[in-house]
């Protein structure tokens, strides 16, 4: 292809990720009030990150919590505060910037996931998917789907440029925000750890220069963020145990009746399948290392999403459900299907037959 | 298999991909238009939203009017509230009282909802989760917070938008002298 033609394409893509943005800003903002109505959540959200900004402490009188309030970690207020301050302290400016974060994080997920389905073409069908009612409603709610969809998105981008550690930092910073990516961090470290066991040669690579500079700085933040809210809980131990405590015994009410009718658990155990059958299929096409290095931790990470949405059974996790993890699934098919067509392809034109694993050592 | 065969089923597998993407898409737009009660496009937008507004503008004045008796310093709303944020830049900031709202772990004394220094709002709005939230129409607030002090609770005030969709009651403690001024409607 020539470069005209690669440069014209990239345009043609920048521009659809930016028509994206504006589409989800646009239709959640001509949405805001009635999907969803005014929620009675948005207030335990916004309130701290008010008094954050107004006040500069995290002990939100407001909502009855002079000593702080722990039932969730403390990102998401710090994150909504700093717009807060830098704008203004309204509801209004809270509302705008979740559309906006729920937008940023639609068009890095159709970037990152156009690299793991080898295939920008399907990426844009995806987006219709991607575009939808549930991206609207989380747009449109004080909460921190949004924010979640966005450390999912930079991980999966990071992860497609073999940025493993900045990854994985993303991550790990997600659960200062809430705990729905605690799952995918736990599958995505193991996958990172099987491979790197496996093959000391992948995934890990050498770096220097800034990209040595940008690992340490981000890596150096996560953990300073981390021992800020360790200390933070640490000085009101007895008060994080009182409200998590809540928290316990609200997601306990879990019962293998409610799993086995829930079709969120339904969705999970279908996906798991669908990778399963993605790797033998891999694995027998002779690309099971492309398949593990390049593909499979996205789709750990998206099944460690769909993991939690089940468990958590919140509506306001249906994002996760019905938008997230089924274009990242369908990405990682597609992904799987391309390196094995053009696996196929290459050996037949080079040898004149198709590939197995032993041939190929996969 | 042949190898043309295997590759000819493979890209049927990536074709059928793509068509499960835009039916995935289509589903998401049919059956994802409705989360809980409310309803994407709604066709009362745009009446709900200056309701809405009216709603924030009207509790705004209330606040601001107890808060200017001397009598009233601190202003309880319960976990159900949904307008506190929309004016909570102005009334969190007011030095004469305090707003304060409970949360599912940061709840209310009892004790301090019957001081004669506080008033208790309860709102009745369109919720996601629960459809119509509903106030008691007249009486004692029966339900949430205020359950366990009910009888002690009676309206000072009320205020409901024109069509109905949005509307809050102020209560207090029914053995407090009457505040100086009556409330504005």
């Amino acid at each position: 292809m020539t470069n005209s033609k690669v440069g014209r394409r990239n345009l043609l893509y920048g521009l659809f990720l930016v028509v994206s943005f504006v589409t989800v800003l646009l239709l959640a903002t001509a949405n805001r009030g009635t999907f969803p109505f005014a929620s009675d959540d948005d207030a335990s959200f916004f309130i701290p990150a008010w008094n954050l900004a107004v006040f500069g402490n995290l002990n939100p009188v407001a909502l009855n919590a002079p000593d702080g309030i722990y039932w969730v970690p403390h990102g998401f207020y710090v994150w909504i505060a700093f717009f807060l301050r830098l704008i203004n302290t309204t509801k209004g400016v809270a509302l705008a910037v979740s559309a906006a974060t729920i937008a940023t994080a639609v068009v890095l997920l159709l970037a990152g996931l156009a690299r793991v389905a080898y295939s920008r073409g399907f990426t844009i069908a995806c987006a219709i998917l991607l575009v939808s009612p549930p991206t609207f409603f989380a747009g449109n709610t004080i909460r921190m789907e949004g924010l979640i969809v966005l450390l999912y998105a930079a991980a999966i981008w990071l992860h497609t440029c073999k940025r493993y550690t900045l990854a994985l930092s993303m991550l790990t910073l997600s659960l200062l925000v809430h705990p729905a990516l605690g799952v995918s961090l736990g599958l995505y470290a193991l996958s990172l750890t099987a491979l790197a066991i496996r093959d000391d040669s992948a995934p890990a690579r050498r770096l220097t220069g800034f990209a040595a500079a940008s690992n340490v700085v981000v890596v150096l933040s996560v953990v300073l963020a981390f021992a800020a809210e360790l200390v933070l809980i640490a000085s009101h131990r007895q008060i994080f145990h009182t409200h998590m405590g809540y928290q316990v015994r609200r997601k306990a009410a879990f019962t293998v009746t409610n799993a086995l009718f829930n079709r969120r658990w339904l969705a999970l155990i279908a996906e798991i399948l669908i990778m399963a059958t993605l790797a033998v299929a891999a694995r027998y096409a002779g690309v099971g290392r492309r398949f593990l290095t390049e593909i499979a931790p996205v789709g750990l990470m998206a099944l460690g999403l769909q993991a939690y949405a089940a468990f958590g059974r919140e509506m306001a996790y249906e994002i996760y459900h019905a938008s997230i993890v089924p274009v990242s699934i369908l990405c990682v098919a597609y992904g799987t299907t391309s390196l094995i067509l053009q696996e196929r392809k290459f050996t037949v034109a080079q040898n004149g037959y198709a590939p197995t694993p032993a041939a190929n050592g996969g | 298999m042949t190898d043309a065969g295997g590759t000819r089923l493979w890209e049927r597998m990536r074709f059928a991909l793509l068509v499960a993407a835009l039916l995935l898409g289509v589903h998401s737009w049919v059956f994802g238009r409705w989360v809980g009660t409310s309803r994407i496009f709604n066709s009362r937008h745009k009446v709900l939203m200056v309701e809405f507004a009216d709603f924030e503008a009207a509790l705004q004045s209330q606040v601001r009017f107890l808060c200017a008796t001397n009598s009233v310093h601190h202003i309880y709303f319960d976990q159900n509230d949904v307008a506190l944020i929309g004016i909570l830049d102005e009334a969190g900031r007011n030095p004469r009282c305090r707003v304060v709202r409970e949360s599912p772990v940061t709840l209310l004394p009892a004790d301090a909802l019957e001081q004669c220094s506080a008033v208790v709002v309860k709102e009745s709005y369109w919720s996601q989760a629960f459809g119509r939230v509903e106030l008691p129409d007249s009486g004692a607030a029966s339900s949430g917070m205020v359950s366990s002090v009910s009888s002690l609770l009676s309206p000072i005030s009320r205020w409901r938008s024109p069509a109905g969709d949005f509307g809050f009651n102020i209560y207090r403690n029914t053995s407090c002298n009457p505040l100086v001024q009556r409330l504005a409607p």
